[in-house]
């Protein structure tokens, strides 16, 4: 009976360790795996966040005064990914509207300090900025939209 | 026996928390890099490109036969637009008169502006700059939107802060009762010491002094102020210098053609 139980034992001992170590090398790999995955949807997340479209429209426009003749400055942020934008009082207001639903949707907003006029734009992902003269004035204009998005 | 903790228990829990922590760790570290990506220094990025549209704008630029040349300031535009100084900014009374509303440009000579921000422009004339003479303009750019400034006022959001940061447990409660009782013991007796006063009104005025040292501790404001203290302010105080301290070159054409080395100089002060 003594023996019995501590063959038992024993044979349990064994089968903890074997699970445990696969637990562990599964884990090990899963955890790289993984990693890699979340830098690469934060890295797209960053890339294409409200905060840096916001920032780098509001960049552009700026820019835009920068030049003494015309100009005309395309910018896409993202393929895939489609923004509202609200261009008001010297600001860019921008949300990305992220498809995956585990992105939260928050907005951000830069300012910027050329002329341009006041409009809001929905679901767009492509901008045009442009500076240009008419009849001897600067005019700033801002168009947008919709490239390559498949959603 | 169902229910007991045996040493297989132990392990798988141990082994569960330290896999939580690691995946927490892996997270937090991710989490890390991508708030790395996007730290700037907006304010000294929005001054250089507020200094690169001046540079570039027709009501300053110099003209000829219809070309505009960028970097290339007309001195007598400058002089419509500017304030100017024969004694660069030693002369107080001009650099006052830059900061006095009732000299800020308008929009009509220049509409380069940041909203919310006092945008002070100096452009020098390094030639013509010694301890005797020192040729320089100055002005002030603002766009004002007084919803915006009063909702996102620094001071506002340094007293949502100290309303976020209020502690009402029991043993903070205790503490503002004591302080109460002391201050209002020492203001009672210096009350009643200062004709006019009295014991009670030295009292309240003590207890509600105790009250109110009490309500946050010196970390909890100086986190508050740490986290509402504008940006330039914070850079200006970190290193010594205001934002875009060194402008960028530009040249000065006067009305004789000649052509003189300059500096534009950029100084952005976020209200909010």
């Amino acid at each position: 009976m003594e023996r019995v139980k501590k063959i038992k034992l024993q044979l349990e001992v064994k089968w903890f360790l074997a699970i445990f170590i696969v637990t562990i090398i599964t884990l090990l790999i899963l955890s790289k795996l993984v990693s890699v995955a979340l830098s690469q949807l934060y890295q797209v997340v960053a890339e294409s966040s409200s905060e840096n479209v916001a920032i780098q429209l509001a960049s552009l426009m700026s820019a835009a005064g920068a030049v003494t003749g015309k100009i005309e400055i395309e910018y896409i942020p993202s393929a895939s990914t489609l923004y509202d934008v609200k261009i008001v009082n010297k600001k860019v207001e921008a949300i990305a509207k992220f498809t995956q639903i585990y992105i939260q949707k928050m907005s951000a907003e830069a300012k910027f300090c050329t002329n341009f006029t006041e409009g809001e734009f929905k679901d767009v992902n492509k901008f045009t900025i442009e500076k240009r003269e008419e009849n001897g004035l600067t005019c700033y204009i801002i168009s947008a939209g919709r490239v390559g998005n498949e959603g | 026996m169902k229910g007991d903790i045996t040493i297989n228990v132990i392990i798988t829990g141990l082994f569960a928390i330290g896999v939580a922590v690691f995946a927490l760790y892996i997270l937090f570290k991710i989490f890390q890099e991508v708030h790395t990506l996007n730290i700037q220094a907006q304010t000294e990025r929005d001054a250089i490109l507020l200094a690169n549209a001046i540079v570039s704008h027709e009501k300053l630029v110099y003209e000829k036969d219809g070309v505009k040349y960028r970097g290339m300031l007309n001195a007598s535009k400058l002089d419509s637009v500017f304030l100017k100084s024969y004694k660069g900014f030693n002369d107080n009374d001009v650099f006052k008169n830059v900061f006095d509303p009732k000299f800020w440009i308008t929009r009509d000579k220049l509409d380069l502006s940041y909203t919310n921000t006092l945008s002070l422009i100096l452009i020098i004339d390094l030639d013509d700059c010694n301890t005797d003479r020192c040729i320089a303009w100055g002005g002030v750019t603002v766009s004002l939107d007084p919803w915006e400034l009063v909702k996102e006022n620094p001071l506002v959001k340094f007293g949502e802060c100290l309303v976020q940061s209020f502690d009402v447990s029991l043993g903070h409660l205790e503490k503002s009762v004591g302080a109460c009782a002391v201050g209002g013991g020492l203001g009672a007796a210096i009350g009643s010491a200062i004709p006019g006063i009295g014991t009670a009104i030295g009292a309240a005025i003590g207890c509600a002094v105790g009250v109110i040292a009490t309500l946050w501790t010196p970390e909890e404001i100086a986190n508050c102020i740490s986290r509402n203290i504008p940006e330039p302010i914070k850079m200006w105080i970190e290193t010594g210098n205001p934002v875009s301290h060194k402008g960028i070159p530009i040249n000065i054409v006067y009305g004789d053609g000649n052509i003189h080395k300059g500096r534009l100089i950029v100084n952005l002060l976020e209200l909010v």
